[in-house]
């Protein structure tokens, strides 16, 4: 399928510039997908070719002992690869929601998410393939952005289920997305996915990082404030009817969202319509990915008098989405990070819907 | 495209469980490494020769940083970087290096990396240790005539040291039962 893929590819319709240099990285892309799986001379003849064709640009592991994967771009599609349905969301996502529940929209209240098909090479085959010395503990990740974006990584999750990535959607990641490569990090915050990456540092320490200290920690009401917060628990938010539309009159609709959650797959979701006092389970669409986005729907029949909606996911570790007020009660209103509490929509008699605090 | 790639995840699979060494890139030479390697760790690791004293840093932050955090520190465009200390467990937290930065290695190395931040880079290293030395005395944490150097810097106890604790979540709806 590779091969004929690689027959077929043409550059005649390519414009001028960068894009030859993108189809070959294509060509070498899929060439990479055929081979990998097979041992001995395919493989070295698919290493000629990296040398022929290879990119500037490098990104470099260090502090491994014995090599380091040099052109890991290129080098990764003749290792392994590995595709996955990943939900990325910022760890900031529904923040603004700590104080009060005032977003007039479902982009401008929980817009700070997408769920997209990654592709790369595991971490821990990286790893595995340079040598880590006994006793290392985390990976420091370093973006080439401007500010050479950090973060510290313990090593159990590098070895467990990061992904080296430099596709997204079944194409080559795109230059805001991190190109060539990126941290892909299941069910982790999304800063911590470091883009542009063109350097992991294999350490004993973690390096107290400015956005991993001063930024996305979560500060409680005692003052003090939760270190490396990285996992991004059960959510969900109705995005029809949301904030800003508006149904038409009374009658029969399906109401609708997404849920998703950073442990797992997404067990229930249940859906209120008069406030919390009773909650209904909704279906769910199939297939359920873990940490992917996982549509719900119910029938609701609209009378054409305010009722206040809500849903609120359960993932497969058995955590139900909590509300704000349970939240609130726990950390305070001044953590900023990693609000997941129940988005409650008011839908007015006249079928706008609003947030519940207008 | 899904097909394809399951395939090949079943061939790495079996790739896998001979663990195989692929034998790819080479080692970094020292220089290359080097080129990388702004990072600096709590204890000092990656810093670089230099130092810089408060007075230096007060012209440098003048010419460089007031602009966009105020000509004392006191926040802009950009955020403040001077007080706060006591107000973490208020209704209006302060969150600045003085009230909140844990590390004063952090502060030098997100400076060097970062900042300023129209253009990144431009700071050498002495005066990174300047600059360092200008907020961190401006918040009352080293004394006027104290040099930053990478053997002092390490040393600086920041004022909210001990106020990181692990993260305990599942905090709140775990294993919640199911409600009426």
């Amino acid at each position: 399928m590779s091969a004929c893929h690689v027959c077929r590819s043409r550059t005649a319709p390519a414009p001028e510039g960068r894009y030859p240099q993108l189809f070959k990285r294509n060509i070498l892309d899929s060439l990479g997908c055929a081979i990998a799986a097979l041992p001995g001379q395919p493989f070295q003849a698919l290493r000629e070719q990296f040398e022929e064709y290879r990119a500037p640009g490098r990104c470099t592991l260090i502090g491994g002992g014995r090599t380091s994967a040099d052109q890991a771009a290129l080098f990764n599609s003749g290792l392994v690869r590995y595709v996955d349905l990943l939900v990325l969301e910022c760890g900031g996502n529904s923040g603004s929601e700590w104080a009060a529940q005032t977003a007039p929209d479902v982009q401008r209240s929980h817009g700070l998410v997408s769920c997209s098909e990654w592709t790369g090479v595991p971490l821990s085959l990286l790893l595995a393939e340079a040598g880590v010395r006994p006793g290392a503990a985390w990976v420091i990740a370093e973006g080439a952005d401007a500010c050479r974006m950090e973060r510290s990584i313990p090593m159990a999750k590098a070895m467990n289920d990061i992904l080296l990535a430099y596709g997204q959607n079944g194409e080559a990641l795109r230059p805001a997305q991190g190109y060539p490569l990126r941290l892909i990090i299941p069910g982790w915050e999304g800063n911590a996915n470091v883009k542009w990456v063109h350097r992991l540092q294999v350490t004993d320490q973690a390096f107290m990082a400015r956005d991993e200290t001063a930024k996305y920690t979560d500060l409680m009401p005692d003052g003090k404030a939760r270190l490396f917060t990285y996992q991004m628990e059960a959510k969900s938010v109705i995005t029809f009817p949301s904030g800003g539309q508006r149904l038409s009159g009374p009658g029969l609709y399906e109401l609708t969202g997404l849920a998703w959650s950073g442990r797992g797959r997404v067990e229930r979701v249940e859906i209120t319509t008069d406030g919390g006092r009773s909650w209904v389970k909704a279906q769910l669409q199939e297939p359920r990915l873990p940490i992917a986005f996982t549509r719900f729907r119910l029938p609701w029949r609209f009378e054409g008098r305010e009722a206040v909606i809500a849903s609120r996911s359960v993932d497969e570790s058995g955590y139900v989405q909590p509300t704000r007020e349970a939240l609130i009660e726990v950390r305070g209103t001044n953590s900023a990070y990693h609000y997941n509490g129940i988005k409650l929509w008011k839908v007015h008699a006249d079928g706008t819907v609003t947030n519940v605090e207008v | 495209m899904w097909k394809c790639s399951a395939l090949v995840l079943v061939g790495a699979a079996v790739l896998a469980a001979q663990s195989p060494k692929y034998g790819v890139g080479q080692p970094p030479s020292a220089d290359q490494i080097r080129g990388l390697g702004i990072s600096i760790a709590p204890d000092g690791t990656g810093l670089p020769e230099g130092s810089g004293t408060v007075a230096a840093g007060r012209e440098i932050f003048a010419a460089s940083c007031s602009r966009c955090h105020g000509e004392k520190a006191e926040g802009g465009v950009g955020p403040p970087l001077v007080g706060g200390q006591g107000t973490l467990s208020s209704a209006k937290p302060l969150k600045t290096v003085g009230s909140f930065w844990p590390y004063a290695t952090t502060v030098w190395d997100y400076i060097n990396r970062a900042m300023p931040f129209d253009k990144p880079g431009l700071l050498k290293p002495p005066e990174v240790y300047a600059v360092v030395a200008y907020i961190l005395n401006i918040n009352g944490i080293i004394g006027n005539d104290q040099v930053m150097n990478a053997r002092s810097l390490p040393k600086v106890r920041m004022p909210n040291r001990d106020g990181f604790v692990a993260d305990p979540r599942p905090d709140v709806g775990n294993k919640a039962k199911t409600r009426k």
